[in-house]
């Protein structure tokens, strides 16, 4: 066997036995958590690719490597790194923790001899492929496929395409692609491999210069290492314990040892479908391990036929066997064939589409030394032994079963012999095209995606989301210890360093945001102590008199009790009137003290209201809004605002809907609530400033912000309205029922779950998922994520796991990293999250 | 889930180990039934016998004959000792007799390596004598008649050193290492 391609042009391969191969790349469907109408729809997409096909087919899945860089690359699209150096140096690291680890995604390749076109064409091409073997005697230059034969070839291959589902995106191959497929499976196990090749489409007429298939390169194969023993030793005649392939390629130092093995036989009663995912299984693995598969699909009129003769000969058997054992001999195998064939008809007439699927499935793994090769064959083995699959690496046929790996290869007898009988459809319940992708195609790096063995970096881009029209906002529901806070300050840190605004609230006694926020250089952080405060929170100073009377009035109403429309409301509205403000010089809510004092002294309703202010006023939280020696909160210069709240207490939500129970509120709780109302609004002042800026709201410990009415709204219109003005709002809590009623929970687009302990909860936090509330999906989110060890404390290895279902609706499994720079990493770390205020 | 479907390999449907377990006339052969692979090694274990009989021919027909039965019953039967398995049998000792007998050396292109045994390569080439002298040693006068180039100790190397241009980033990870590189 030689490497097959004689020319190539675009996506066809002309090969020397004559037969032009068409190649698409494949995408992977996404697949990994779902709801089994997911499911379904990712099988039947499946099932509708492998009905599409006739005659014969490869479906080529390998593991291919990703680049560092190419990773960072996507980090840091959209970032000009002169003005963010914080994020260039986060980015910097990451390549080098990158470095260090295997990444690697899988990629898929269908690839079909055209066994249409008229008989014209294809013996033309029998007669050139003859033709040039000829020539190649004579050592002759080549020659290349004439234009009209190209021509009939590609639209040959144009009809192959339009069959294959849309939802798997097939692109044609480039000759580039070729040539990494050939080099890959020359370099199994080596970790040698550059990245795939990507195509932007480049059609014929650019690449003449690999028209010629001499960039292919050619392989010295040695079945069984013959040439690592002696000639002379007895053992070359033994090759039982050396079923592998040493392959050696012209771009490597050293050889690939190779073990390919072929499914040859599934459990006999069959498996359940969806669920038994038994070609995918291979992703779950932390080794590479590359498959392909030979098909040769059949129309169900044929396969009728088939099995009508095999029906026939059935009852000869039974015949010819009679009288054998009734229980043990072979006589009571007929017995199953015959349940087999009935079955077999049944399913083949399920549906007019159906077809028969003979399938080879090969699956190969390497490794720079034989042992290490044959181990991870046996890893693979053994684990589809343990469902009943068995695999088999045939004696003495290594070496076809790794040409029958690749495109432009005839079936050969051995794959033949290998393959497995079944129908289309049952046959894609082993959903062999598979992604497990998510996140965004650039952004932060959130985690690693741990949904199967290989882990891949997580981007999120929460800005490029909304500049797509669509929301940024993201909602994290973790116990306590479970990485909630880290989660959400890590995402904080990276939105700063990359030039956005963060505010946050934080009611932790330990201040955790503002000791976060103040630990981060180079950024303007302003700390809003409630009870000690800094800087003045008066909304006549801090938004000016326009925007901030209408606050004021509001803040009252809530604080005070004053409603806007009796008589002491009509008064307040009267003197926060831009122009009576203006005249009287009330720039402050100091001045409207001293302004209510002399006006007082004749009216009545301004000496109440003078006196219900200075309730609060007096107290020491008043002095965040009447303190006039404080300086007001600047807005245009901060990137960072953190208001820390312990101190400030709320009323629940019966103290606020029982009117008995609302009058007897203490002053802290009747103030708490009004303050977070505020500050919630002053908030979204800050956060929806500037357009162009993205700016994200961190509201930890929801329940704070959503057990007032105006609270949650003030979530919602984040929610909503957000992606207006560049501006998202991260939520965090135990219980996804404090982001709000359902509709505010619906519009969270982006949502983590990690370990959730409590039943109970963990149920609605599957649920706000959107996953079937199943006791699998719950039992994982109780127990399987970054679960406890026996010293009370998850391994570092597993720490910061969960659930996510990123903005297109794909879910997955991820686990968070930390920063890369290790004084980030500690501020993000630095979470005392126990000493969290009862209230 | 109540509309749990199961999917299976149907191959069995198709492949399954034919016998021989009766004549023509329907009556049993005994011993029987017999896999096709039984009754291919008997048979030629008996035409072998049979027509190597001169070889090793006791001299009595009728002995020969209970030998050649016997011996080619022997086969049979130790044949059906063979486990069945899914494959091919007869492929699969094709295959494994192949794997005992592959190249020593591997296949490059399709071709096994037969390396060539080391051997000497003999040659031979006449070297010119030299034309003539005297040119020679004029011109070793000439030479000895320039001065002393020996104080071309200054380094003139300033005026081609290489000039270190920074190269042009042209990706934005390439931008992230050139910065770094200079903060460095």
């Amino acid at each position: 066997m030689r490497i097959p391609a004689a020319s190539f042009a675009g996506h066809l391969m002309w090969t020397r036995t004559g037969t032009i191969w068409a190649t698409w790349r494949l995408q992977g469907l996404p697949h990994g958590y779902g709801t089994d109408e997911l499911r379904q729809l990712v099988l039947g997409q499946h099932q509708a690719l492998f009905q599409s096909l006739r005659g014969e087919a490869l479906l080529i899945g390998l593991c291919a490597t990703s680049d560092p860089v190419d990773i960072v690359d996507k980090m840091l699209a959209g970032v000009d790194i002169r003005q963010h150096p914080e994020w260039a140096e986060e980015c910097a690291l990451t390549l080098d923790s990158l470095e260090e680890i295997a990444l690697g995604e899988r990629a898929y390749w269908l690839s079909i001899p055209l066994s249409a076109g008229s008989w014209r064409t294809r013996s033309r091409a029998a007669w050139r492929a003859g033709l040039e073997q000829f020539r190649e005697q004579l050592a002759l230059p080549r020659t290349t496929p004439p234009e009209s034969e190209i021509a009939a070839a590609l639209a040959a291959a144009q009809e192959i395409e339009n069959r294959i589902p849309a939802d798997f995106f097939a692109r044609p191959a480039t000759v580039a692609e070729y040539v990494w497929m050939a080099l890959h499976s020359q370099h199994r196990g080596l970790d040698v491999d550059g990245p795939i090749p990507e195509a932007d489409n480049v059609g014929i007429a650019e690449v003449p210069a690999t028209q010629l298939p001499t960039a292919m390169p050619n392989p010295w194969l040695d079945e069984g290492g013959q040439s690592d023993l002696s000639p002379t030793e007895l053992k070359r005649f033994l090759p039982f314990n050396r079923r592998y392939l040493k392959v050696q390629s012209p771009h490597a130092d050293a050889p690939s040892y190779q073990v390919m093995q072929a499914v040859v036989g599934g459990p006999k009663g069959g498996w359940v479908m969806p669920g038994v995912e038994w070609i995918s299984r291979v992703e779950q693995y932390e080794l590479d391990v590359d498959w392909a598969i030979r098909l040769t699909v059949t129309s169900a009129e044929a396969v009728k036929r088939r099995n009508k003769r095999a029906e026939e000969q059935l009852l000869d058997q039974v015949d010819q066997q009679s009288g054998t054992l009734a229980i043990t001999g072979s006589g009571s195998d007929l017995e199953q064939v015959a349940e087999t064939l009935a079955a077999y008809h049944a399913s083949l007439n399920a549906s007019d589409k159906e077809v028969e699927v003979q399938a080879t499935v090969i699956y190969a793994v390497g490794g720079p030394d034989p042992d290490t090769a044959l181990a991870r064959a046996r890893y693979i083995a053994a684990d589809y032994k343990a469902s009943d699959f068995l695999l088999e690496a045939p004696l003495g046929g290594q070496e076809e079963l790794w040409w029958a790996m690749q495109p432009g290869v005839p079936t050969s007898r051995i794959v033949r012999d290998l393959s497995q009988i079944t129908t289309g459809r049952e046959f894609a319940s082993g959903l062999p095209i598979v992604s497990t992708a998510l996140g965004d195609d650039r952004g932060i790096r959130l985690g690693d995606n741990i949904t199967t063995g290989r882990h891949t970096p997580i981007l999120v881009d929460l800005f490029g989301n909304i500049q797509a029209d669509s929301s940024g906002s993201f909602g994290v529901v973790a116990e306590l210890g479970a990485g909630k806070s880290v989660l959400l300050k890590s995402v904080a840190g990276d939105v700063l360093d990359r030039g956005g605004l963060i505010v946050a609230l934080d009611r932790t006694v330990a201040r955790e945001y503002a000791t976060f926020a103040e630990s981060l250089p180079g950024t303007s952080t302003r700390v809003i102590d409630m009870l000690e405060p800094q800087w003045s929170l008066d909304p006549l100073r801090v938004l000016g008199p326009r925007k901030g009377a209408r606050m004021v009035q509001s803040l009252f109403s809530l604080m005070l009790g004053i409603q806007t429309m009796d008589t002491r409301g009509v008064q307040l509205s009267g003197l926060l009137e831009a122009e009576y403000m203006e005249t009287h010089r009330i720039t402050s809510l100091g001045a409207l003290i001293e302004h209510l004092r002399e006006l007082g002294e004749q009216n009545p309703v301004a000496a109440e209201l003078l006196g219900l202010i200075r309730v609060v006023a007096t107290k020491d939280f008043g002095a965040v809004l009447f303190d006039e020696s404080l300086p007001p909160l600047d807005l245009k210069a901060v990137d960072a605002v953190v208001f820390t709240t312990h101190g400030l207490s709320l009323p629940d939500r019966a103290e606020v809907e029982n009117e008995h129970l609302f009058k007897q509120m203490p002053i802290e709780k009747i103030v708490g609530r009004a303050m977070y109302a505020m500050l919630a609004q002053l908030t979204r002042e800050v956060c929806f400033m500037d357009r162009h800026r993205f700016a994200l709201a961190i509201f930890d410990e929801t329940h704070h912000i959503s057990a007032s009415r105006d609270g949650q709204a003030e979530l919602q219109t984040f929610f909503r309205d957000g992606r207006k003005h560049a501006a998202a709002a991260a939520v965090g809590s135990h219980d996804p029922h404090d982001f709000g009623d359902e509709v505010t929970r619906g519009l969270i687009p982006i949502r983590f779950v990690m370990r959730q302990r409590d039943e109970t909860l963990a149920k609605r936090a599957v649920d706000w998922l959107g996953l079937p509330v199943s006791r699998e999906y719950v039992r994982e989110v109780m127990t399987d994520l970054s679960p406890i060890g026996s010293d009370r404390k998850v391994p570092v290895e597993r720490r910061g796991e969960g659930i996510m279902r990123d903005v297109r609706g794909r879910y997955g499994k991820f686990r968070k990293t930390l920063p890369a720079r290790p004084d980030r990493r500690q501020a993000v770390l630095s979470t005392p999250s126990a000493s969290v205020e009862i209230s | 889930m109540a509309n749990e479907e199961i999917a299976r390999f149907y191959t069995r449907s198709r492949r399954f180990p034919k016998m021989i377990g009766r004549m023509t006339d329907g009556s049993r052969i005994p011993g029987g039934p017999y896999t096709l692979t039984q009754v291919g090694f008997g048979g030629v274990a008996l035409m072998g016998l049979l027509a190597t009989r001169t070889l090793w021919s006791t001299g009595a027909t009728l002995l020969d004959l209970a030998i050649t039965v016997g011996v080619a019953w022997g086969v049979t039967w130790l044949v059906g000792l063979i486990p069945m398995t899914r494959r091919n049998l007869v492929l699969a000792f094709v295959g494994a007799v192949a794997a005992m007998f592959k190249p020593h050396g591997g296949r490059y292109q399709g071709r096994p390596i037969r390396l060539a045994r080391p051997h000497q390569a003999i040659g031979s080439s006449r070297v010119p004598p030299p034309v003539t002298a005297p040119q020679n040693a004029e011109l070793e006068d000439v030479v000895t008649e320039q001065p002393p180039a020996l104080p071309a100790r200054s380094p003139q190397r300033p005026a081609t050193a290489p000039v270190v241009t920074p190269r042009t980033a042209v990706s934005a990870v390439e931008r992230l290492l050139q910065q770094t590189k200079n903060t460095n």
